[in-house]
C-alpha cells in the first residue's frame, strides 16, 4: 500500500514539476492544466433547475483571455458535464454575457477588464473564474492561484451568495481559501 | 458380549429414548434452522451495510479523487473508524492505482492485507463490469468492491473488507444458546418421560408383572385392573377374559380328571382282581395239574406193565385201550397247562444254538410210529440248502412240531404227511425258516380256517366228538410261533387235506456255515436208482442225495426199476446203489433185490433198503436176497448218508447194528444192570417203578423219604438214584443237597441223583439241576422214558437240553477222566454178545474189528483235523468215535469225544486240540483190552 501512495507522491511531484515548467514555458501547460482545473470545478457546482430549459442546453463556457485559453477549454469539451455538453466561446458583450454565459473564466491577461464583466454578472448564476495574478481576481467566485509550484484555489462564498449557484461541500473542503459571505 | 439391541430394551427405556431422541433432534434441527437463518441473514445485512457505507465513502471521496487530494481522501477513509466492522479500506484510482489506504486499530500492525491478488482481481472485474462485487472469505471476513462515479465518469474503485466476527460471534451465541436449550429439553423430555411413561408403560409392566405371577404360580384366579380405555386397557381385558377361561378350563379339566382317577381307580381294582383271578387260576391249573399226573402215573405205569405180562387177548385190548385213554387225559392235561401259561404271559424263551435239521428229524422219528399205527406214511422233507444250526428255542419248536404233526395224524386216516423244512429269503440278508405239515386228511372248510387257531375252536364241534382233543393245540402253536416272531397259517380243501405251515426268522447260530458245509462231502458222478412206490419218498430222497451230487433215477415199481436197469446195463453203464423201499405192493424190496442179484450183467450195484416196522420180514431174507444195509424208517438226513457212503465205500455191511447211527441202538429188550435206588413216597408210584426197573434188569432198593435215602446211599454201593421231589420228612431237594455236600466232603463219587417230578414246568426243572440233581424224569413216564434217561447217565453223556444245563460242572470230571472207572464196560460187549443169535461170538468179534478198523481212521482224522483247526472235520470225527466207541462199551473214550464233540459245536476246538494225545493214550487201552476180548472169545 505503501508502494501505491508513493507512487501518487511521485506523480505529484511531476505534477508539480510541470507546473513549474509551464509558468517559465510561458505559461502553455499552466494555461491547460488551469483549463483542466476550472472543468473539475465545474463538475461540483450545480446550476438552479430554472437556468436551463431542457438537459439537452449546453453548458456555455465563456473564456475571456489568450486564445490559448480558449484552446485549452476547447481540449475539454468532448467532457460532459452534469450531462451537457460544453460550448466554449468568447463572451459577447458585458451586457449580455449573464444571459449568454454560464462559466465565466477570466485569464490573467483579462483582469484588467475583469472588474466590468464581474460587474454584469453579480449575484448572477454564471459562474466567475479568475486568476490570482497582479491583479488578484477580485470578485471572482473561484480563484485559481499557482503557489509554490501547486495549483490551487480559492472559493469566495460571498461573491456567491445569491447567485444561486451551489458548490459542493467537497469542493469547499479543498479549497485552499474560504471567503463566508457576511463574517 | 451381548449386542446392544433397542428391541430388547424394556418398555421404559424405549419410551425415555424416544423422547429424548425426538427431544435432541428438534432443537438441533431448530438450532441449525435458526444459525443458518442467522448467517444468511447476518450476510445479507452487511452486504447491505457495506453496500450503503460504500456508497458514502465513495460519494465523499469524489472530490478528492478528482482533484488527487489524497488528505482528503484519507480524512474521509478515516471516518470508518466509527464502524468497527470494517476491518480496511482502499480507494483506487481508475488505472487500478492505490490512491488512498485505511486500516482500522486492530489492522494498523499488519497494514499488508491477507488475499491481495483476490482482491486485485476482484478490483479489475469491477473494472470491466462496472457493477460492486462481493466476496466472502468463509467465516473471516467480506470483501467488497465498487465503482465510484462522478458524474457519470468512473473515476476509481472502494475496496472494503468487513470482518464476520461478529457473525462468528453470534454463532457462537447461538451454538451456546442451543446447547443449553438442548440440555434443558433434555432434562424437560427426562422428566416428562417419567412421568408420562408411567401412564404407557407401568399399566404395560403390571400387566407382564401380573402375567410371570400367573404363569409362575399357575394361579389362574388372578387379574388384572383395568386403568384406561385404550388398547392397554383393552388388552388387559382380553388377557383377563383368557384367564378366566383357563380358569374356567382348568375347574373341567380337574373335573375330568378326578373322573378319570376314579375311573382309573376302578379299573386298577378291576385289573388287580382280574388278575388275581388270573393267577389263582394259573396256580389251581398248575396245581390240577400235578394232582392228576401223580394218579395218571400209577394208571400209565401199571397198564404198560400190566400189558407186559401174560394177557388174554380181550384183556391186552382193555389194557390197550387203558393206555390210550390215559395218554389222551395226559395231553389234554399238558395242553391246559401250556395255555395256561400263554395266557398269564408266563412263557419264556431259552434261545440256544441247535440243529434245526435234526429237530424235525427228531420229530418225525418219534412220531413215526404213531403214524404208522394209522397207516399213515410220515416223511421228513429237508431242503439241501437249510443252514442247520440256528438259534432259537428248540424246546418250542418241538412243541409246535409235535401238535402240528399229532394234529395231521390225527385228522388224516390214509395217505401221507410229509413234514418240509425249508429256507426263504425274505429280503436281502434275512431270510425266514419255513415249515410246512402237509397232510392227505379231511380238510377244513374255508369259514372255519379263520377259527381254528382260536382257542377251544376246532373245525367242528362234532370234530371234537370225532376226533377228541381240547382244540388248544393250534391256539398254543400260533402263541408259540408268533411269541418267536414268526407267522403260521393254513392252506386247505375240505377232503383233499391240509397244509398247516409256519416261519420263524432265521437267526444263524455259530460258525453254522462250517459245520453244514463239513457234513455232508460230495459224492461226485455216483449212479443211484431209488425204487420206491410212494411218489413223495421217491422225491424226498432224489432232493436230498442230489444235494450230494449224485445222479439219480428214481422207479415206481419194482418192474420199472428192473427195466431201467436193463436199459442202463446195455447202455454200458451201471448203477453204483439201489435204494429200495422194502413195502411196495406186487414185488417187495427183498424179491426185487433178489432179482437184481440174479442178474449179474447189472454190473452187482450196491443195495440199500428202507423198511419201516408195519413191514414185517425175515432179516435172515436180508442177507440172501443181497442187501448191502437196511435202514429203518423213518431215516434221517445223517444216517442216509452214512450209509449211502458206507456201501458205496465197504460194499455189504452184514447187518443193521454195525450202522453208524445217529441215535443209541433201539433197545427191543433193554437191559440194565444197575443198582438204583428208588425214592419215593407214594407206594403206587414206587410198585410201578420198581416193576419197570426190575423189568429192565435193575436191582432196586428202595427209600421212602429224603432222610432214608441218605442213609441207604451210605449202607449200599449203587449206581444211581431215582428221587422223587416232594416227599415227607425230607423232600428230594434237601436230600440231593445233602448227599452233594457230603460227597464234597469226603471226596467220594458223585452218584448220579435222578429226579422224578409230576412237575412239567422249566422252573420245576431247573430247581432240579439247581439241587445239584443230574436229570429228570416227568411223572408219569413211560418204561422208554426211564430206560432212555438211565442210559444216559449211564453212557455218561446226553444230548437232552435239559441237562445242559448241568453240563458245566460235569464237564471237567469228563475231561480229566475217571482212572477207577474201567475202560471197557463190560455189560456193553455182553449186550452185543447176547444181540448174536448163534451165541458164538462171531457177531463181536465182527463188531470189534469194525470198531477198530474205524476208529483208527478216525483217529487219524482227528490228529489231522485238530492240527489244521478245521473244526468241522474234528466235530465229526469226535462225534463218530463217540458213537462207535459207545456201541463197543468204551465209556470212558465216548465220554471224553462226546465232551470234545460239545465243546467243538459250541465252537471251541481247544478241547479237542488238548485232548488228542488223550484220546490216543484211551484208545491204546481200548484196544487192547476189546483185543484181549476177542482172543478170549476165539479161546
Amino acid at each position: 500500500m505503501s508502494k501505491t501512495v508513493g507512487l501518487g507522491c511521485a506523480l505529484a511531484a511531476v505534477t508539480m514539476l510541470a507546473f513549474a515548467n509551464a509558468r517559465a514555458a510561458d505559461s502553455a501547460a499552466e494555461i491547460s492544466v488551469k483549463a483542466a482545473i476550472a472543468h473539475k470545478i465545474v463538475k461540483f457546482v450545480a446550476w438552479p433547475e430554472s437556468r436551463f430549459e431542457s438537459q439537452d442546453i449546453p453548458l456555455r463556457f465563456c473564456v475571456l483571455g489568450d486564445d490559448r485559453f480558449l484552446e485549452a477549454f476547447e481540449n475539454l469539451s468532448d467532457r460532459p458535464i452534469h450531462g451537457r455538453s460544453m460550448l466554449v466561446t468568447r463572451p459577447p458583450e458585458p451586457s449580455t454575457v449573464a444571459r449568454n454565459c454560464d462559466v465565466l473564466y477570466l485569464a490573467d491577461d483579462s483582469q484588467r477588464s475583469a472588474s466590468e464583466w464581474l460587474q454584469k454578472v453579480v449575484d448572477q448564476p454564471v459562474l466567475t473564474f479568475g486568476e490570482a495574478g497582479e491583479y488578484g481576481g477580485e470578485g471572482s467566485i473561484v480563484t485559481i492561484a499557482i503557489r509554490r509550484h501547486k495549483v490551487r484555489f480559492s472559493i469566495d462564498l460571498e461573491a456567491n451568495e445569491n447567485t444561486g449557484l451551489r458548490i459542493s461541500a467537497q469542493l469547499l473542503q479543498l479549497a485552499a481559501s474560504v471567503a463566508v459571505a457576511g463574517r | 458380549m451381548k449386542r446392544f439391541m433397542f428391541s430388547d430394551l424394556p418398555i421404559t427405556k424405549k419410551l425415555v429414548w424416544i423422547m429424548h431422541l425426538a427431544t435432541l433432534s428438534a432443537v438441533l434441527f431448530a438450532s441449525l434452522l435458526f444459525g443458518a437463518s442467522e448467517a444468511l441473514n447476518y450476510r445479507s445485512a452487511l452486504v447491505q451495510q457495506i453496500a450503503t457505507l460504500g456508497d458514502v465513502i465513495g460519494t465523499n471521496s469524489t472530490a478528492a479523487i478528482t482533484f488527487e487530494d489524497y488528505n482528503v481522501a484519507d480524512q474521509v477513509l478515516h471516518s470508518l473508524d466509527a464502524n468497527k466492522a470494517i476491518l480496511s479500506a482502499d480507494i483506487y484510482l481508475a488505472t487500478g492505482e492505490v490512491f488512498a489506504t485505511y486500516r482500522s486499530e486492530s489492522m494498523v500492525n499488519s497494514p499488508e492485507l491477507q488475499g491481495h491478488t483476490e482482491i486485485l482481481a476482484l478490483v479489475e472485474e469491477v473494472m470491466s463490469s462496472k457493477v460492486p462485487q462481493e466476496r466472502f472469505d468463509g467465516l473471516r471476513y467480506l470483501d467488497a468492491v465498487r465503482p465510484i462515479f462522478f458524474d457519470t465518469e468512473l473515476i476509481g474503485f472502494l475496496h472494503m473488507r468487513a470482518s464476520l466476527g461478529a457473525l462468528v460471534a453470534t454463532l457462537q451465541r447461538i451454538a451456546i444458546v442451543a446447547t443449553a436449550v438442548m440440555f434443558l429439553a433434555v432434562l424437560v423430555a427426562y422428566i416428562l418421560s417419567f412421568r408420562l411413561q408411567s401412564a404407557v408403560s407401568s399399566p404395560i409392566t403390571r400387566l407382564s408383572n401380573l402375567m410371570k405371577q400367573v404363569s409362575d404360580g399357575q394361579d389362574y384366579s388372578l387379574r388384572a385392573e383395568p386403568t384406561s380405555g385404550d388398547e392397554i386397557g383393552a388388552l388387559m381385558v382380553g388377557f383377563n377374559d383368557m384367564l378366566s377361561q383357563i380358569n374356567l378350563r382348568d375347574e373341567k379339566i380337574a373335573l375330568a380328571n378326578k373322573k378319570l382317577m376314579q375311573s382309573f381307580d376302578e379299573t386298577l381294582k378291576a385289573k388287580e382282581a382280574a388278575e388275581s383271578a388270573s393267577s389263582a387260576k394259573s396256580d389251581f391249573l398248575a396245581r390240577m395239574s400235578h394232582e392228576i399226573r401223580t394218579p395218571m402215573n400209577g394208571v400209565l405205569g401199571m397198564t404198560e406193565l400190566l400189558m407186559s405180562s401174560d394177557l388174554k387177548d380181550s384183556e391186552r385190548n382193555f389194557a390197550e385201550t387203558i393206555q390210550q385213554s390215559g395218554e389222551a387225559l395226559l395231553s389234554v392235561i399238558n395242553d391246559i397247562l401250556d395255555f395256561s401259561k400263554v395266557e398269564a404271559g408266563k412263557l419264556n424263551l431259552d434261545a440256544s444254538d441247535y440243529d434245526v435239521c435234526d429237530t424235525v428229524e427228531g420229530i418225525v422219528d418219534l412220531l413215526y410210529n404213531r403214524a404208522k399205527q394209522k397207516s399213515v406214511g410220515l416223511i421228513g422233507s429237508i431242503d439241501p440248502d437249510v443252514s442247520s444250526i440256528v438259534h432259537g428255542d428248540a424246546n418250542r419248536l418241538r412243541q409246535v412240531l409235535m401238535n402240528l404233526i399229532g394234529n395231521a395224524i390225527k385228522f388224516t386216516d390214509d395217505g401221507q404227511i410229509v413234514v418240509q423244512l425249508s429256507q426263504r429269503e425274505t429280503a436281502p440278508g434275512n431270510s425266514v425258516l419255513h415249515f410246512a405239515v402237509k397232510d392227505t386228511g379231511i380238510g377244513i372248510a374255508e369259514g372255519q380256517r379263520a377259527l381254528i387257531f382260536d382257542s377251544f375252536a376246532q373245525a367242528d364241534v362234532s370234530t371234537t366228538r370225532e376226533y377228541g382233543g381240547t382244540g388248544l393245540g393250534l391256539a398254543i402253536s400260533k402263541q408259540l410261533v408268533e411269541l418267536m416272531g414268526g407267522e403260521i397259517g393254513v392252506e386247505s380243501t375240505l377232503g383233499v387235506g391240509s397244509t398247516f405251515w409256519f416261519t420263524l426268522p432265521f437267526v444263524s447260530g455259530k460258525d453254522s456255515s462250517r459245520i453244514r458245509s463239513r457234513v455232508f462231502e460230495p459224492l461226485f458222478g455216483r449212479r443211484i436208482l431209488i425204487v420206491d412206490d410212494n411218489q413223495t419218498n421217491r422225491e424226498v430222497f432224489a432232493r436230498q442225495l442230489s444235494a450230494w451230487e449224485v445222479e439219480i433215477q428214481t422207479a415206481a415199481s419194482a418192474f420199472d426199476a428192473m427195466n431201467m436197469l436193463a436199459a442202463s446195463a446195455n447202455r454200458g453203464e451201471f448203477y453204483d446203489l439201489v435204494l429200495l423201499d422194502f413195502c411196495m405192493p406186487e414185488t417187495n424190496g427183498i424179491e426185487l433185490a433178489s432179482a437184481i442179484r440174479s442178474r449179474p450183467d447189472f454190473g452187482r450195484p450196491g443195495m440199500l433198503m428202507l423198511s419201516s416196522a408195519g413191514c414185517e420180514f425175515e432179516t435172515q431174507r436180508v442177507d440172501e436176497a443181497g442187501i448191502d444195509l437196511y435202514l429203518p424208517k423213518p431215516i434221517r438226513r445223517a444216517a442216509l448218508y452214512e450209509a449211502v457212503t458206507q456201501v458205496l465205500q465197504e460194499g455189504r455191511v452184514s447187518s443193521e447194528g454195525d450202522a453208524v447211527d445217529e441215535s443209541p441202538l433201539p433197545f427191543d429188550e433193554p437191559r440194565l444192570d444197575l443198582t438204583v435206588l428208588l425214592v419215593e413216597d407214594i407206594p403206587i408210584n414206587m410198585q410201578v417203578a420198581r416193576h419197570m426197573l426190575t423189568s429192565i434188569g435193575c436191582r432196586v432198593v428202595e427209600a421212602t423219604n429224603g432222610q432214608e435215602a441218605l442213609d441207604m446211599i451210605e449202607e449200599h454201593r449203587l449206581d444211581l438214584v431215582l428221587m422223587d421231589c416232594q416227599m415227607p420228612i425230607m423232600d428230594g431237594y434237601s436230600a440231593t443237597r445233602k448227599q452233594r455236600a457230603r460227597e464234597a466232603g469226603n471226596g467220594s463219587n458223585r452218584i448220579p441223583i435222578i429226579a422224578l417230578t409230576a412237575n412239567a414246568l422249566a422252573e420245576d426243572r431247573q430247581k432240579c439241576l439247581d439241587a445239584g440233581m443230574d436229570d429228570f424224569v416227568s411223572k408219569p413216564f413211560s418204561r422208554n422214558d426211564l430206560v432212555n434217561v438211565l442210559q444216559r447217565r449211564v453212557d455218561g453223556y446226553d444230548d437232552s437240553d435239559a441237562s445242559a444245563a448241568s453240563a458245566p460242572s460235569e464237564t471237567p470230571d469228563i475231561v480229566s477222566g475217571r482212572n477207577d472207572e474201567p475202560a471197557i464196560d463190560r455189560a456193553a460187549l455182553d449186550q452185543i454178545a447176547e444181540l448174536d443169535p448163534e451165541q458164538n461170538g462171531e457177531l463181536l468179534n465182527s463188531v470189534i474189528d469194525t470198531y477198530v478198523e474205524n476208529a483208527e481212521a478216525l483217529i487219524v482224522d482227528l490228529t489231522r483235523a485238530a492240527k489244521h483247526d478245521d473244526l468241522g472235520d474234528a466235530v465229526r470225527a469226535a462225534h463218530s468215535l463217540k458213537s462207535s466207541s459207545a456201541n463197543v462199551g468204551a465209556v470212558r473214550l465216548a465220554k471224553l469225544c462226546a465232551s470234545m464233540e460239545k465243546d467243538g459245536r459250541g465252537g471251541d476246538i481247544s478241547t479237542i486240540v488238548k485232548n488228542v494225545d488223550r484220546v490216543r493214550a484211551e484208545y491204546a487201552i481200548v484196544i487192547h483190552e476189546l483185543l484181549e476180548e476177542k482172543t478170549g472169545v476165539a479161546a
